[in-house]
């Protein structure tokens, strides 16, 4: 190695002021998804906004969102929305580690491929959720009601896909300017 | 790999991190189901933090709803009008009924000498946090500092019973909805008042479970609560049978779960208020107590014996 690399200046550049904002941006948007649940169309199944934001973030933007900001966010919003502690927290962060790790170079995949990863780690999800919500409450899950979350989500995430990789453009474009 | 830090340490790698936060989300499920007071104290706070900036997040969504509504109203005006006239009416004749009803129960309790039931004071609260998803369904309500609501009090609306107190913090208590799968209350059924219990399935309907195999329970027949385990008022309209499928009695809640924003919480005088904390909820529904040890060996001690 470099032993040059030992004697540079620490970069002044830090990602924890980008990775603070995205966090307490995507609390935000938790807290709408609670919202949308009091509409008659969505009550007990809103869509997963969040959880495709997180997607797209960390699939190709890992340095805005970091695993600890996914456990924050997730953990405060299961306290909240009085869910299991945590399980919904369990779900995302293994979800997307899984799709992670199988979908390599995203930048040079068709959509279709992230579509279709997104839609693995939204399963992953709902699977790791149900079970560990029938092993603890010893009850079945609202299928219907999964079903059409799931439907909801999986038709949104294009409009979700382009929305937040053209904000990313935006603000790396602002930031390097 | 781990990363030498500019300070001589080793600073945690990102897979270490991740596996350590996998881990502690995983503990966590378990231990949030243990109901220890930490965790709840813990909910009880982000609630009472999160609940003024969930406010101005779910403006826009309280906007669209009313204007939706708005819009709604509108279209059918002449129709809910017609609708509105023909309800009143009914209801006129329904309140002579009451009045009439209830001066004769009134009399007949003094004749019998019954005691009457215990006075409830109604706070009225606003909703403040939607039912939740399909694995939890609560509501959160805005109260007043120094309120009397406690755990176990009882939450309608003009058309029945919504749920009951869950847990309460300084400006805040969460209700669980009669709908969420934790949520068993003991009811009868109107016209025969056989028992059961009404239980959520975490979507629109309840179910009624623990009903006597005697019972003939009829479509469309009237669920109220019974107020048997002291926790819950009785006479509070739950809901009306739905259907009835070999033996699963599914009912149709009295209250639209959707539209609550304004809820009453059925609280006790402050004259009346008696300790009820936890531990008392927790020894209502625990197993019966054992006897002391000691007495199972009761006239076979020999220290007795000796003296």
């Amino acid at each position: 190695m470099n032993q040059s690399v030992y004697f540079q200046k620490a970069s002044l550049k830090s990602y924890i002021s980008l990775q603070f904002l995205v966090t307490v941006t995507l609390f935000i948007v938790g807290l709408f998804e609670g919202a949308l649940s009091t509409l008659d169309l969505f009550l007990f199944s809103t869509p997963w906004i969040s959880f495709a934001i997180y997607f797209v973030l960390f699939i190709f933007y890992p340095v805005a969102l970091p695993v600890l900001s996914i456990f924050i966010v997730t953990f405060l919003l299961d306290l909240y929305l009085n869910n299991l502690a945590a399980s919904q927290t369990f779900a995302v962060i293994v979800s997307l580690l899984i799709v992670k790790r199988l979908l390599t170079f995203p930048d040079q995949r068709d959509f279709v491929e992230i579509w279709q990863g997104f839609i693995l780690a939204m399963g992953i999800m709902v699977l790791i959720q149900m079970i560990s919500f029938m092993v603890i409450e010893w009850h079945l899950v609202n299928i219907q009601a999964l079903f059409f979350q799931f439907g909801i989500t999986f038709l949104i995430y294009p409009f979700i896909h382009v929305i937040v990789t053209r904000l990313a453009q935006i603000f790396t474009q602002a930031a390097t300017r | 790999m781990a990363r030498r830090a500019s300070g001589g340490r080793y600073a945690p790698s990102r897979l270490s991190l991740q596996i350590f936060l996998l881990i502690l989300s995983f503990a966590l499920i378990f231990i949030g189901k243990l109901d220890i007071y930490t965790l709840r104290a813990a909910k009880t706070s982000v609630s009472e933090l999160v609940a003024p900036i969930y406010d101005v997040v779910a403006a826009p969504v309280r906007a669209f709803e009313t204007m939706a509504g708005g819009m709604r109203t509108l279209a059918s005006f002449r129709a809910e009008n017609v609708r509105l006239r023909a309800e009143n009416e009914r209801l006129k004749r329904w309140q002579r009924r009451a009045e009439i009803v209830e001066s004769e129960n009134r009399q007949l309790r003094t004749v019998l000498g019954a005691a009457s039931t215990t006075e409830l004071t109604p706070i009225t609260a606003r909703a403040i946090a939607a039912p939740g998803g399909s694995f939890a369904q609560t509501l959160l309500l805005d109260v007043d500092e120094g309120h009397l609501i406690r755990r176990g009090d009882a939450v309608v609306n003009a058309d029945g019973l919504v749920g009951y107190i869950i847990a309460t913090g300084r400006q805040t208590a969460r209700v669980l909805l009669l709908s969420d799968v934790n949520s068993k209350i003991p009811v009868i059924l109107s016209s025969s008042s056989w028992p059961a219990l009404a239980i959520g399935q975490n979507n629109k309907h309840l179910t009624l479970d623990f009903l006597p195999i005697q019972a003939k329970a009829e479509i469309g027949e009237l669920v109220l609560t019974s107020g048997h385990g002291g926790i819950l008022p009785s006479g509070i309209s739950v809901g009306r049978i739905l259907s009835i499928e070999d033996e699963k009695v599914t009912i149709e809640p009295s209250v639209k779960l959707e539209q609550i924003s304004f809820v009453s919480v059925l609280t006790q005088p402050e004259a009346n208020q008696k300790p009820r904390d936890l531990a008392d909820l927790e020894r209502f529904f625990g197993p019966v107590p054992k006897e002391a040890e000691g007495r199972l060996l009761e006239g076979m001690n020999a220290a007795e014996f000796l003296q």
